[in-house]
């Protein structure tokens, strides 16, 4: 700044010491209100919360009255199968009109009765595929209620129909839509999206690809009945009762398996949570394409073991067979989730191994 | 100073959001929707986020999907007869559109994340896709996205299991009504 006189002088202060403080401090406040009403306009509702991942421990209590006894299935050993061991598996055929209930009760009646199947007080986890929203590619409500309806009779200690669908699909309302909820309700069900469920650590001491899974805790302590649909997938080959299983865990975890080898995974879940018993949902199958978006064909079958890879075994070749496949059995042959379970004993995968029990009904 | 003002007008233009379905132009759009949020609360996925500073100024306070948070199920789910956004919206901001005319943006995939295209094991994108042709297979393993037919939906990119994500859902090729 110059003088009139041309001299330069000393700099002038714009603002003095007080105002320079004093403006300092009105800039400080101006941006904490900034901050605070961006924090208020940018409040959102709460995101859909996912699986609680605490484990809920069960506070003890001083009195407790237990009316029933209720069992739960302690085993932690995995069946391994010799090679003299043979694997039951029975098809029911029926026709369009056959009722769900009559195909379900002649299946586990040929394979020794459900009282001989479930012992007694045991809680059951029925678990259908309700891994979408449509009918199509979903478990028909009609069989998973009679299921439960069959399973009474073995007097067990609560049955629950269970899920946790594909991320992104809302269990609560896929059980609801499907239909699943109001028949399993009325067949004696405890119907949960299990998502809702604490979730809790399972070793795998034989597993390959996975030493431990986190499960829902529903699923631990359940005899597991595995209900599947049978389909085709882009993945597996085929989904059935193995691939069924995933519903029994969080979401992280199956991102896991497929960040991990899913095939592999498959087979490492199933041996340390093992359906006992497995009715295939194959009245109607879908081919070509799966597990959504592919032909559905009426093959009015329901397929029962209590072997779950011999069960994947014999219900992939009925859908091979139903697709016009050259060579069924070479073909079920190269699934590799399924043999990939009999190598650590899940079940038998060799069909020279597998006894089919052939029943026909009305 | 220059980075300062880069920063700036980034900050007032916004980028492309992803508007509920049936969300009219995006001019008209700023005008008509008063930040209520009503769509945000009644969404039953919670896709839906009210946008903050970062994503332009002028957008603070309006509604976007974020399909990080959920998918949109206008077109199979909760939301098949009704958009429940376009049900609350008091201004019509939201209009009403057939379902069949739904598109909101397109999804978009890094295939140096995707687990398919890395050789792994998954094709879960297309297992949840609700619309047919929308994610195709090459060689039947690994998938093949066609931005012509996707909806923009989200379901895809909220099942990816890849860390970090292989997909983002984009606003490209979001068809919006007019006013009125």
């Amino acid at each position: 700044m110059e003088s009139s006189n041309g001299k330069s002088e000393p700099r002038k202060r714009l603002v003095n010491r007080r105002t320079f403080f004093g403006l300092l401090i009105a800039a400080a406040a101006a941006v904490a209100g900034i901050v605070s009403i961006d924090s208020i306009l940018s409040k959102n509702p709460a995101p859909e919360t996912s699986t609680s991942t605490t484990v809920a421990t069960p506070a003890a209590t001083t009195t407790a009255p237990t009316p029933t006894v209720i069992k739960t299935d302690s085993s932690t050993s995995i069946a391994s199968f010799s090679d003299t061991n043979v694997a039951q598996v029975v098809v029911v055929k029926g026709t369009a009109n056959t009722d769900p209930q009559v195909l379900v009760d002649k299946a586990l009646e040929a394979l020794g009765g459900v009282e001989n199947l479930v012992p007694a007080g045991m809680n059951i986890l029925v678990k259908p595929n309700v891994g979408f929203y449509d009918k199509d590619p979903t478990t028909d409500p009609r069989i998973t209620a009679a299921v439960v309806k069959a399973l009474k009779a073995a007097r067990p200690g609560q049955i629950v129909v269970g899920e946790s669908s594909l991320r992104g699909v809302d269990a609560g309302y896929a059980l609801q839509a499907t239909g699943t909820r109001s028949l399993a309700e009325a067949a004696g069900a405890e119907v949960k999206d299990l998502t809702k469920d604490s979730v809790v650590s399972v070793t795998i001491p034989n597993g390959i690809a996975i030493k431990s899974v986190e499960v829902f805790k529903t699923v631990r302590d359940s005899f597991i009945v595995s209900v599947p649909k049978l389909k085709r997938h882009s993945d597996t080959t085929v989904t059935i009762s193995m691939k069924n299983m995933m519903g029994t865990v969080p979401d992280s975890e199956k991102g896991r398996f497929h960040q991990t080898n899913l095939h592999q995974c498959v087979a490492d879940l199933n041996s340390a949570l093992r359906p006992k018993l497995v009715i295939v949902d194959a009245t109607k199958a879908m081919t070509q394409r799966g597990p959504s978006g592919g032909v559905m064909v009426a093959l009015n079958l329901v397929i029962a073991s209590t072997d779950p890879v011999a069960a994947d075994v014999i219900a992939a070749q009925q859908l091979f067979q139903a697709e016009g496949v050259a060579d069924a059995s070479t073909a079920v042959g190269r699934i590799e989730h399924i043999q990939d379970a009999a190598k650590i004993g899940v079940g038998v995968a060799d069909p020279s191994r597998i006894q089919v029990l052939n029943v026909s009904v009305a | 100073m220059l980075a300062l003002y880069e920063t700036f007008s980034v900050t007032f233009e916004g980028s492309g959001l992803v508007r509920p379905p049936g969300s009219v132009i995006e001019d008209s759009f700023l005008g008509v929707c008063i930040r209520c949020g009503a769509c945000a609360k009644t969404c039953p996925t919670g896709a839906i986020l009210l946008a903050a500073w970062n994503d332009g100024f002028r957008e603070i306070g309006t509604p976007k999907i974020d399909a990080l948070r959920g998918p949109c199920e206008r077109i199979q789910g909760r939301c098949e007869q009704d958009a429940q956004c376009q049900l609350v919206c008091p201004t019509g901001a939201i209009q009403r559109v057939e379902r069949e005319s739904i598109k909101t943006g397109s999804a978009l995939i890094n295939r140096d994340r995707c687990i398919a295209w890395r050789g792994g094991v998954c094709l879960v994108c297309y297992e949840v896709c609700p619309v047919t042709g929308a994610i195709s297979l090459e060689r039947e393993n690994r998938p093949i996205f066609n931005a012509d037919v996707c909806v923009g939906c989200g379901r895809c990119v909220y099942a990816c299991p890849a860390q970090p994500k292989a997909l983002t859902l984009t606003s490209n090729g979001e068809k919006r009504p007019r006013v009125g």
